[in-house]
């Protein structure tokens, strides 16, 4: 009896040691400094309602005149996982045009309100964040979802809702064959597309350059699929060989098959479809203690800051990419544009936040041309739909609700970052 | 570069990689054989032995081996824990009371992992980042010293095993549980120290992987199908069937990886797996349940 007594207090004593130690971590993790914001949705919203508070006290005096409800902006991106620093920046860019917008008195006289999801990256959860943003949040137009697969997965959700999707970075040429005149008159692509940035890279990489071989290596997604394919037909063109071809899961760590067997094929050039800034970083890791030196190319991120000791070191030499923006790009107002970003987050624009800003812009037009919040409204004056970008091009959505703003060959020389500006519209 | 080279360098990759997988498994395994639980939050506590030694190495600014250390105990300690609120109460109960702990484990552990680091990939760095070239065949330093410690933990495992009273007492319990009674042998001692050390393993395979990848909480779900794959393909129960296993996937995902597709490496284990549950359905080294 005595020792069915004592066990059952040590049980006890057991499990309130397991929930104080379960207290105590999640303790920590409020106490615990984070630099990046948080996953779920609760540090989220945290991000979103201070800034609008600090909006709020700038603006004081003109919300208690128009004691109007603020018109409804659905976000949803990959704020936490691997996708997480785009996920940010895209947040900061959004958030800043917002604020911008809301300083000059809003748009129709109503403050725009950013209502921001995480889908880290999951087209399942993509899915349910748009939903969450349609139904419960009630949102007049989404922007989203930064990653193509997601995007591909909410597409027929905003469609069947007749919610406007502005899809500001995904790039997988899937998405834009099925936009406005080709069917899905709801979304609307502010970016150019894999196949045109990869035909600018391409003529880039095959006459520029020089290189009369590539080994091709994509994550196994719409993206890096789309990428591997676009690449592979540019390759052919150019009459150069394309001597493997590798996709590897989204987020894989280990590419030391891969790399070994590229080394052995001693290709010009890699040809990435990539976009996990920690995968880059692996690769470069990998590809060093492997001994493999060959430059890499294609689409992944080349400003990653995990990349940055490498370019320092003098080891990315060589490397180069196509990106649909770039802070170095000195011409419209860009400059003032970076200097403003840099101010507020202490960091450069990646091009996810300059096109979430951009976007954040066309949407506040569209607006203003429906006249409205009213998503069909919108969407209507949405189509070809003029605007001026802060790069200095003109641009306007054509029949398939495509824009075609610049994209940038960015290349690693004495470890610096050069810059050429191609017009996608000539690449059509 | 020659195709030997080539090759010799895929088989360097996977027997480098192997040591983190055997790890993995023998932890596994041994708590299976002493206390027929299998451990689905195996994987997670793999993931708390990578996050404790980014904790101590990245900020709290701690050597690397100090790291590791400091991991594995912090684990074990973790481990003892849950066993005393989680495992005991339930070791006589049926299979599905163990397997829904075992889960339930797996999922609070994550989910806090989540919380506290948020899903952002982290990178721990040794200062041991390099590379040793051997006749056009290249090992990163990293790797070879997880190998090392790996192997050197698994003789130790080995030796403690078969050479000590407690040991001999743990493989006592997997072989006959009423014999152990009648003896006098403690079994709920037993049972503690083989799960503490069960996940110690798995806590030191995590610091070792820390490192050479980046480390995130869903971390442990992947690692903990293939622990599986290999504990089932070693025959469950056995710690060498685990390490011979953890060696065949090891060097097959690397080849694989190499020689045919990227894509198919991550399948190769759970083909190895229908093979052998329709050749040998009670593994390599299997013999009922038993270790060594």
């Amino acid at each position: 009896m005595a020792n069915r007594k004592h066990k059952a207090i040590s049980n006890a004593v057991a499990g309130a040691a397991m929930v104080i130690l379960l207290i105590i971590g999640v303790g920590i993790g409020y106490v615990i400094p984070k630099e990046t914001p948080a996953a779920q949705t609760t540090t989220v919203t945290n991000v979103v309602t201070q800034t609008i508070t600090q909006t709020r006290t700038e603006t004081t005096t003109v919300t208690v005149k128009q004691p109007v409800t603020p018109i409804k902006i659905g976000f949803s991106a990959p704020l936490t996982g691997a996708g997480a620093f785009y996920g940010q920046q895209a947040l900061w860019g959004a958030q800043m045009a917002v604020d911008e917008i809301n300083s000059k008195g809003g748009v129709l006289g109503r403050q725009l309100t950013l209502i921001a999801e995480d889908h880290r990256g999951v087209p399942a959860e993509a899915v349910s964040t748009v939903e969450k943003l349609i139904n419960v949040d009630q949102v007049s137009v989404i922007i989203g979802t930064f990653f193509s697969s997601p995007t591909l997965a909410v597409m027929p959700i905003v469609e069947k809702a007749g919610v406007p999707l502005f899809s500001p970075v995904s790039s997988s040429p899937l998405i834009y064959s099925q936009t406005g005149a080709q069917g899905n008159k709801w979304v609307f692509k502010t970016n150019p597309s894999d196949t045109l940035m990869v035909r600018a890279l391409a003529k880039f990489m095959f006459d520029v350059k020089g290189y009369k071989s590539v080994s091709l290596v994509a994550e196994d997604t719409d993206f890096g699929r789309g990428i591997v394919n676009t690449l592979e037909a540019e390759a052919a063109k150019y009459g150069v060989n394309v001597l493997s071809k590798d996709f590897v899961e989204q987020g894989a760590k280990d590419f030391t098959a891969v790399l070994t067997k590229i080394k052995s094929l001693k290709p010009d050039v890699i040809g990435l479809g990539i976009t996990g800034t920690a995968q880059i970083e692996l690769i470069m890791k990998q590809s060093k203690e492997l001994g493999l030196k060959v430059p890499l190319s294609g689409r992944y991120d080349i400003f990653a800051p995990e990349l940055k000791p490498y370019v320092d070191a003098g080891e990315a030499e060589g490397f180069n990419t196509v990106t649909p923006y770039s802070p170095l790009y000195q011409g419209g107002r860009n400059p003032d544009f970076v200097k403003a970003f840099k101010a507020r987050t202490g960091q450069d624009p990646h091009w996810n936040a300059f096109l979430a800003y951009e976007c954040v812009y066309v949407v506040a037009k569209a607006i203003q041309k429906a006249g409205s919040d009213d998503r069909a409204a919108i969407r209507n004056a949405a189509e070809g739909l003029e605007y001026d970008s802060i790069t200095g091009i003109k641009l306007k959505f054509d029949q398939n609700n495509h824009m075609f703003p610049y994209c940038y060959i960015i290349e690693v020389k004495d470890k610096q970052f050069t810059i050429q500006v191609v017009e996608t519209a000539t690449l059509k | 570069m020659s195709a030997e080279t080539i090759f010799t360098q895929h088989l360097v990759n996977g027997l480098l990689l192997s040591g983190i997988y055997g790890l993995v498994a023998a932890g596994l395994t041994l708590i299976y054989g002493v206390l027929e639980i299998v451990n689905f939050a195996h994987g997670e506590f793999y993931m708390l032995g990578a996050y404790f030694t980014f904790i101590a190495s990245a900020w709290l600014d701690l050597p690397y081996y100090i790291s590791v250390a400091l991991a594995v105990a912090l684990s074990t300690f973790i481990a003892l824990i849950v066993e005393r609120g989680a495992i005991r109460p339930i070791v006589e109960r049926s299979f599905e009371s163990k397997v829904l702990s075992t889960f339930a484990i797996s999922m609070i552990l994550a989910n806090t992992a989540l919380l506290l680091f948020t899903a952002t990939p982290r990178t721990v760095k040794t200062g041991l980042a390099g590379t040793i070239e051997i006749a056009g065949v290249f090992f990163s330093v990293e790797r070879v010293l997880a190998l090392l410690t790996g192997y050197l933990a698994f003789l130790a495992l080995h030796l403690f095993l078969q050479k000590t009273r407690i040991g001999k007492a743990i493989r006592a319990v997997a072989q006959n549980r009423d014999a152990c009674y009648v003896v006098g042998i403690d079994l709920n001692k037993m049972a503690r120290i083989t799960f503490g050390l069960g996940i110690g393993l798995a806590g030191l395979a995590g610091a070792l992987i820390a490192p050479i990848f980046s480390i995130e909480p869903s971390m442990g779900q992947a690692i903990v199908l293939k622990a599986f794959a290999i504990v089932i393909v070693g025959g469950f129960g056995s710690v060498k069937g685990a390490a011979l296993a953890a060696l065949i996937i090891g060097l097959g995902e690397s080849l694989v990886g190499g020689y045919v597709s990227a894509t198919l490496k991550d399948g190769l284990a759970f083909l190895i797996i229908i093979l052998v549950l329709i050749l040998r359905p009670q593994g390599i080294f299997g013999r009922a349940t038993r270790v060594l």
